[in-house]
């Protein structure tokens, strides 16, 4: 069997049923920076060109949240 | 260990050195220049910034050690071991039991929420050491204790400006160096630093948030 064969998103785009007319291009966003860069490739990753450069919504680390947003305000409790 | 045994003879982050005197700008109603003589100061400029061949003027930023507040006595967990301060750590460990006993249950419910944290955030403990002055604490209704525990506050700190090299050996602050942390200790003290500058304030957070 072709590896190919067991791509799920192969399988449900040539599915029973399916009509639908399938781009021959493929578009990867990109983190750059604090950007998000969406790369146009074709189905065998060869560059076509930048669709779209927008700002990263989401640039602050899982871990930098976590270090903000967990501090523990006790100062009120501690006056001498 | 919180100091290391041999330590080098160059200015590093954290290192304790015998310096004893601090200037602040201060403003009342006229401006003022509020002098304070500490005992020892602390490195607060990173190791990588202390020598800078670029400037003619060599600046390091130092900050004072200062005794802790009688009220840190209150939290036992505390008590065991003040470097506890400069870690994260659980809501429960944050309060003194009288305190945390007494919260109303939502306020309760609202720090246990939470996970791991800093407290106090401009603040890192000194371990005791022979070379730090004992002193007492006072404590109501209570023996007073006494210490050799010392911390920093970020904000407290000053810079001095020298003419010779922190390279020289005859560069006064470097022949006053005392005692050099860890290297373990001045990551802890990095992060905590870099914790303090971190913090992003909620009116930022809602601009950033498109």
């Amino acid at each position: 069997m072709n590896p190919e064969d067991l791509d799920y998103s192969k399988i449900k785009n040539t599915g029973t049923g399916s009509h639908e007319k399938y781009e021959d291009y493929q578009i990867i966003p990109y983190n750059f920076d604090k950007y998000v860069v969406k790369v146009k490739l074709s189905l065998k990753n060869e560059f076509i060109g930048i669709v779209e450069i927008k700002l990263n919504k989401d640039f602050l680390s899982q871990q930098q949240k976590i270090s903000a947003s967990d501090y523990h305000d006790v100062e009120e409790f501690y006056q001498d | 260990m919180f100091y290391i045994d041999t330590m080098d003879s160059d200015l590093r982050l954290g290192d304790v050195l015998e310096w004893e005197f601090s200037a602040t700008p201060y403003i009342e109603n006229d401006f003022k220049m509020n002098l304070g003589f500490p005992k020892f100061s602390v490195v607060l400029t990173p190791c990588c910034s202390v020598i800078d061949e670029s400037v003619p003027t060599n600046t390091v930023s130092l900050t004072p050690l200062i005794k802790l507040k009688n009220s840190f006595f209150k939290n036992p967990y505390w008590k065991e071991d003040f470097t506890r301060l400069n870690r994260r750590m659980k809501p429960e460990h944050t309060l003194a039991p009288e305190h945390w006993d007494g919260l109303p249950p939502e306020k309760k419910a609202e720090r246990l929420a939470k996970r791991e944290g800093y407290v106090l955030n401009s603040i890192f403990v000194y371990e005791s050491n022979d070379f730090f002055p004992k002193y007492t604490i006072h404590s109501k209704g209570e023996t007073n204790p006494e210490t050799n525990y010392y911390m920093i506050n970020f904000k407290y700190a000053f810079r001095i400006d020298t003419k010779k090299s922190f390279e020289s050996p005859r560069n006064t602050l470097r022949k006053r160096k005392l005692l050099q942390l860890s290297i373990e200790t001045r990551s802890e003290l990095r992060e905590k630093l870099s914790d303090f500058y971190f913090r992003i304030p909620k009116e930022d957070t809602c601009e950033l948030d498109y």
